[in-house]
């Protein structure tokens, strides 16, 4: 006797198959076959594990100083043309990595540039930008220019304004910046004043192009190759003060439980695949006598 | 999931210690010439602080995501209320700067000002029996001791005559980060390249104050402030590792 098994197997795959697309992912593999499900169900659990990571090292450094907060989602175009990604994903981005191929990377983390609550430290050496811009930091041993908004610095042995990791500050020309002993106070444009005289000024850079930078992590970003970093005639700094960590912690606990949703979906599609495969191996086992 | 896990445990790690340098200000905020230590976060990368390990060599998929590191660097430049106590043995900085003592190696170990004594042999020390580097010897026939502003003890004779014998002179720091704190309120130089000699009054370098002593700088409010954020921040970082928790509870159920 004949059974109709077979035939509520494949409309029972088919509807599953027909409401992949709420996953927002391309069909991998052969759609008339049942590997494509599978690969699904798991891209899914590996990308909830990669959101949830971001969220973690966002909620650790909500105390960070000009730490700028990350955030990912699914990159629905295939990435290959990050211009074509710009405009779906709101314009000026930084932290979109070159070349993200929706294949192996479907996820897409951008880097939130809000301005940061700036607090008062009192320190002369804590720097806190207003607005557009970023400060320059020059590796001393590979020679390579980060940006970054964390202004908090101090002088080391040579007399040099750098971060806690030993990375200098540039000045508005290009070069490191170097104090002499002595009271220096740094005015909203940057200048360097020591004793009432004008001695430096401090470099405020920003692109005039958008996604020029790419962020390597919360504080550092690097610009992109082709992109200028150019000096802001309007920067504005204050002395004495540092930009808070802009993560807004309702939103992380948000995206959290968002992620962990996403991961039971990915779970339950995983579940109902294994089921129905199992339903296909038992009841062909069947007909065959 | 493992990576929210890590990073999420390091955050919490470090709030503790955030915590802990509060409570060891705010168990310090009668202490005398207290200075308060302050927390700084940074963020951590798995790259390092150096772009050129991501040429390339990664793949994609890596994020490089590893966490925040806590430090915490002193606050030496805010200055701590200075107390009259009328005690000629009693001396405070008001300004910057630091007494050079004679560490018990012969390091130079810095003193921000207290109670001082007369040791046995005669010369000035801080209340811990580290003689002044100054070297200052009080004769026994001084009935009275002056330190003025600038540095310069001067004692009075029996006879009504007042003699010059010494100068105490302040040490500027740099920068705190090459300071390590000690018991007793010293400071063991870990960096001596920042240090500098002044005279008192000159140089940025802070003036002496005989018969008063310098308060903690402690400030209860903002530690309270600090004290409330960073047990939010625990909090936050517990529930991420709670999630973390769910998800692998998710994927190790996958199979009924």
């Amino acid at each position: 006797m004949k059974t109709n098994a077979k035939s509520d197997l494949s409309t029972g795959l088919r509807s599953l198959f027909a409401h992949a697309h709420i996953v927002n992912l391309p069909c991998l593999g052969n759609e008339k076959g049942m590997g494509g499900l599978a690969e699904i169900a798991a891209s899914m659990l590996a990308m909830t594990e990669r959101r949830l990571e971001t969220v973690s090292h966002n909620v650790a450094n909500t105390g960070t100083s000009g730490f700028k907060a990350q955030d990912t989602f699914q990159n629905i175009i295939s990435g290959r043309d990050p211009a074509v990604s710009a405009i779906f994903t709101g314009g000026a981005t930084a932290g979109v990595r070159e070349g993200a191929d929706a294949v192996q990377d479907p996820l897409v983390a951008l880097s939130r540039m809000a301005q940061g609550q700036l607090k008062s430290t009192g320190k002369p050496w804590d720097l806190a930008l207003s607005g557009q811009g970023m400060f320059a930091l020059r590796d001393v041993d590979t020679d390579a220019l980060i940006y970054t908004r964390h202004g908090a610095f101090g002088l080391d042995a040579e007399g040099f304004v750098s971060d806690a990791s030993g990375r200098r500050l540039q000045s508005a020309d290009g070069a490191d910046l170097r104090i002499d002993d002595g009271e220096a106070e740094v005015l909203a444009d940057g200048t360097v004043v020591m004793d009432g005289i004008p001695y430096d000024r401090v470099g405020v850079f920003a692109a005039d192009t958008a996604n020029a930078l790419e962020a390597l992590g919360g504080t550092d970003f690097r610009a992109r190759d082709g992109a200028h970093m150019d000096m802001m005639d309007d920067g504005t700094i204050r002395q004495g003060m540092l930009e808070s960590s802009n993560v807004e912690l309702a939103d992380e606990v948000v995206n959290m439980m968002e992620a962990v949703r996403q991961a039971e979906t990915g779970a339950r599609l995983m579940q109902t695949y294994d089921t129905l495969m199992g339903q296909a191996i038992s009841a062909f086992g069947q007909g065959g006598r | 999931m493992n990576g929210a896990f890590y990073i999420a445990g390091i955050g919490l790690g470090s709030q503790q210690n955030a915590l802990d340098t509060i409570a060891n200000n705010i168990a310090n905020l009668n202490t005398q010439s207290f200075k308060r230590s302050e927390v700084r976060f940074s963020e951590i990368m798995a790259s390092g602080a150096s772009p050129a390990a991501l040429d390339g060599t990664l793949t994609p998929a890596a994020s490089g995501l590893a966490g925040v590191s806590v430090s915490s660097t002193l606050a030496l430049s805010e200055q701590g209320a200075l107390q009259i106590t009328d005690s000629p043995l009693d001396i405070a900085i008001d300004g910057d700067g630091f007494i050079e003592l004679l560490g018990n190696n012969g390091e130079p170990v810095l003193w921000r000002g207290g109670t001082l004594q007369v040791g046995e042999d005669g010369f000035l020390s801080a209340t811990n029996g580290m003689a002044l580097a100054a070297q200052v010897n009080i004769p026994e026939a001084a009935t009275d001791m002056r330190i003025a502003g600038d540095g310069t003890v001067s004692i009075a004779l029996e006879d009504g005559t007042v003699e010059d014998i010494g100068q105490i002179q302040l040490v500027r720091v740099a920068n705190p980060a090459g300071l390590e704190r000690m018991d007793g309120g010293i400071y063991r130089v870990n960096d001596a390249s920042g240090m500098r000699n002044a005279i008192p009054g000159e140089e940025g370098a802070g003036q002496l104050v005989q018969g008063s002593v310098e308060r903690s700088n402690v400030d209860l409010n903002r530690e309270m402030v600090d004290m409330m954020i960073v047990q939010r921040a625990y909090a936050a970082n517990a529930q991420v590792v709670q999630a973390a928790d769910q998800m692998l509870s998710i994927a190790n159920n996958l199979r009924r």
